[in-house]
């Protein structure tokens, strides 16, 4: 019995290979741009309590938006569908 | 007659699983500010092989939709096929600028990254149209969520046994 990764060896290195082209694709554009040091300390400073509500509200709010994009999309799918349909 | 049926139910059961176990771990990554910058470095690490899982599990649908038929393909796929190798780009250099801009599970383990600039943007503003895109994404392949979310719930014969 082979295990699930011997089958699908193929798919995961294809999508492995993927990651590393877009991640040396990113490092060449890193050093193109010489971007400077940053300090991560310093953008800190919103409440504690206060953050933690506001980052998973923020994560809830931006995927129904995202959701409320493809609106127009699915519509003219849709019209699509209904237009071959009549074909 | 039952086997096909039944092992086509298991995998997708599985992928159903699959992607829930995916979507809640995005929602939780999405928010460092609610679980903490460790939890949010160190699970990326088991995020990363659910979301490889993902694409190799649906990589008949993705072969399907690249093949090349000589017919026109709908909207839909048009659209789908596009974005979702967008989706994909922004996931990859989202998770790597994390890792770029550790300030937990590198330095853990004896690497201190320079921050720059650069990685440092990248992750914060991809991340964040990174979640607009995974709302679009959703929204496009919600049938199919509609249409297989019943599976996971218990079937009336297991529960009578």
């Amino acid at each position: 019995m082979t295990s699930w990764l011997e089958r699908n060896t193929k798919p995961i290195g294809l999508v492995l290979f993927a990651a590393l082209v877009v991640i040396i694709g990113f490092e060449v554009i890193d050093a193109l741009t010489q971007a400077t040091p940053v300090d991560p300390e310093a953008d800190a400073g919103e409440p504690e309590d206060l953050a933690s509500i506001a980052g998973l509200i923020k994560v809830m709010l931006f995927l129904g938006v995202g959701a409320l994009l493809s609106i127009p999309v699915r519509r003219r799918a849709r019209r699509d569908a209904e237009s071959s349909a009549a074909r | 007659m039952t086997a096909v049926p039944t092992r086509k139910r298991a995998s997708i059961t599985t992928r159903v699983w699959l992607d829930i176990a995916l979507f809640v771990g995005y929602v939780l990554l999405s928010a460092p500010q609610t679980t903490g910058i460790p939890f949010h470095e160190y699970f990326t690490v088991v995020f990363i092989p659910i979301f490889v899982a993902h694409i190799v599990l649906d990589s008949s649908w993705i072969v399907r939709v690249f093949r090349r038929t000589g017919q026109a393909r709908s909207v839909e796929v048009r659209f789908n096929r596009v974005f979702d190798i967008v989706l994909f780009v922004g996931m990859v250099v989202v998770s790597y600028s994390g890792f770029m801009v550790s300030e937990s599970i590198l330095p853990d383990f004896g690497v201190d990254p320079t921050i720059t600039g650069f990685w440092s943007t990248l992750h914060d503003a991809g991340g964040n149209l990174l979640i607009l895109g995974v709302g679009v994404h959703l929204a496009m392949h919600w049938p199919w969520v509609k249409r297989n979310i019943g599976r996971i719930r218990p079937s009336r014969e297991r529960v009578q046994k």
